[in-house]
């Protein structure tokens, strides 16, 4: 419970800081802060179906502060998640340099799939938008730049934001853990230090 | 049983949960396309949690901004001085002969008496925070419902407009930018008259769309907006022509244009504490009883008869047309 309450606060805190760091860097050089601490939980929390809980949390707190469908951000923030902790338990991520590039590949996949979303929802269907090009035109050579432009600047701090997610399950998680006896859905350990 | 559900749980959430955001999403859309309704006691929560703490980070961010600005204004203070002399000896001059022109024909006093009756008060408002991600063109502004602000109120600046209020908490309002994919407003060219639809390219530029292909407009235009929009009052500063787009192939014509605000350097704006005639009649029929009352500058709906026809783009920027509004 400690441990959950500390992520809940992590990713509540960086959503906040990354709303006034942006004043700084503006978008796509400020980093989305909160989303890295999804990916954070995905490839670090022990427990699948709690850390699916918390990022639907963060994500619908994402959509609350931004210019989003409410929904949109959250969806494609447990897409995020469920990728990563696919990732963790399929893949060896040990290492700091597969871990990039899982964040910069989900980071591009956020992206693109913000961009399909909105033309599905807010367009005229999926059908339609498929069929007009539209997320082809939308997405365009600038929004390709835009992406991989974020995608870059989070793959640089993903490691920090791992990092003290991954410090609050070591700190909290392991007592939790041991008085549980065990990891939901067959959790292997790969991908956690 | 208990086994099967302790089974199927975990796979259940997860499927509930996406299906709860794709719902979020259906249900928002509908409430962008209805005009908008207050919003729910969580989202206003974590707004109202968020904005002074952003406040309070960004405000060293600004500080060092604002130092640094400062600092390379002053550099080019002098040159600037006498551009500025010269532009507003040329600026008299013609103000003159418009004034001049106003007499002759007797407009002055209607001008005059127009201009006392729609003065519209502004509210100064600090931008706290922006959102993260490149897709979305949004601000927070550190005032809210308990100051006047309504969803649907224009934000501007001195140099033009800044974009609309989407919602509102008690103390920070969501606006959504100019630029944002989802922007729309009904524009003319200053010099020629050409009308179309400035939409927001969700990056630093507008795309202007005129609704006949062969408009008259040249590079270095000003644009201003239409007030036919029912969304910001009539001659409001858009931005200026940066370049047209050959129109083969295309239906309509379509030219870029550099918003006259700087987007990226803001800090303070204003909020006009009145709603266009369209977004009045919007969130009026939307509002709860006791939800209406506003600032004391809302302004009643223009009869029904002025309203054009309806430009309305997916998602909702500016809707149906509405009375013109004289600028403040």
């Amino acid at each position: 419970m400690k441990s959950t309450l500390a992520v809940l606060a992590l990713g509540l805190a960086a959503l906040m800081l990354q709303g006034g760091l942006a004043r700084a860097f503006a978008p796509p050089w400020c980093p989305d802060l909160a989303w890295l601490v999804v990916v954070g939980i995905g490839l670090r929390w022990p427990g699948f179906i709690s850390g699916f809980v918390l990022s639907a949390i963060l994500g619908f707190a994402m959509d609350a502060v931004s210019g989003s469908l409410l929904g949109q951000h959250a969806l494609l923030r447990l897409v995020s998640y469920l990728v990563a902790a696919i990732a963790a338990r399929q893949l060896d991520l040990s290492g700091g340099i597969p871990t990039a590039l899982l964040t910069f590949t989900l980071s591009l996949g956020y992206g693109f799939g913000i961009v399909t979303t909105r033309a599905v929802f807010l367009g005229s269907g999926l059908r339609s938008a498929l069929g007009s090009g539209f997320i082809a035109e939308a997405i365009g050579v600038e929004g390709v730049a835009v992406a991989v432009a974020q995608a870059f600047v989070n793959m640089l701090c993903a490691g920090a934001v791992i990092g003290i997610v991954e410090w609050i399950v070591n700190r909290f998680a392991d007592e939790e853990l041991s008085r549980r006896g065990g990891l939901a859905l067959g959790y292997s350990g790969r991908g956690r230090p | 049983m208990p086994d099967l559900l302790k089974r199927l749980g975990g796979p259940l959430i997860v499927v509930l949960l996406l299906l709860v955001s794709i719902v979020s999403m259906v249900l928002d859309r509908r409430r962008v396309e209805d005009g908008g309704r207050p919003l729910p006691w969580w989202q206003a929560t974590i707004l109202e949690v968020t904005a002074p703490i952003e406040r309070l980070i960004s405000a060293p961010i600004d500080g060092v901004k604002g130092i640094y600005r400062d600092y390379v204004d002053l550099l080019s203070v002098r040159s600037d001085n006498v551009r500025l002399a010269e532009r507003l000896a040329e600026i008299e001059s013609e103000n003159m002969q418009f004034r001049e022109a106003l007499v002759t024909s007797g407009h002055l006093e209607r001008v005059a008496a127009m201009r006392d009756e729609t003065e519209i008060a502004m509210l100064p408002a600090e931008i706290v925070g922006l959102d993260v991600t490149p897709w979305f063109r949004s601000i927070l502004l550190d005032r809210g419902s308990e100051h006047g602000v309504l969803p649907g109120n224009p934000v501007v600046t001195q140099d033009g407009i800044v974009g609309v209020v989407t919602a509102t908490s008690a103390h920070a309002a969501k606006t959504m930018l100019l630029l944002d994919h989802q922007s729309a407003v009904d524009a003319v060219v200053q010099r020629s008259r050409a009308r179309g639809i400035v939409r927001g390219a969700g990056r630093e530029i507008l795309e202007f769309e005129f609704f006949v292909r062969e408009s008259d407009v040249v590079v270095g235009d000003d644009v201003v907006t239409s007030g036919l929009g029912g969304i910001y009052p009539k001659g409001l500063r858009l931005g200026r022509v940066s370049e047209i787009r050959e129109a083969t192939g295309q239906l309509t014509q379509i030219a870029v244009v550099r918003p006259a605000v700087d987007l990226g350097q803001l800090e303070q704006v204003f909020v006009m504490m009145r709603r266009g005639p369209t977004m009045e009649l919007l969130y009026r029929s939307n509002a709860p009883e006791g939800d209406l009352a506003g600032p004391a500058a809302v302004s009643s709906p223009p009869p029904l008869h002025e309203a054009g026809p309806s430009m309305a783009p997916s998602g909702g920027a500016e809707a149906s047309a509405g009375a013109e509004v004289a600028p403040p």
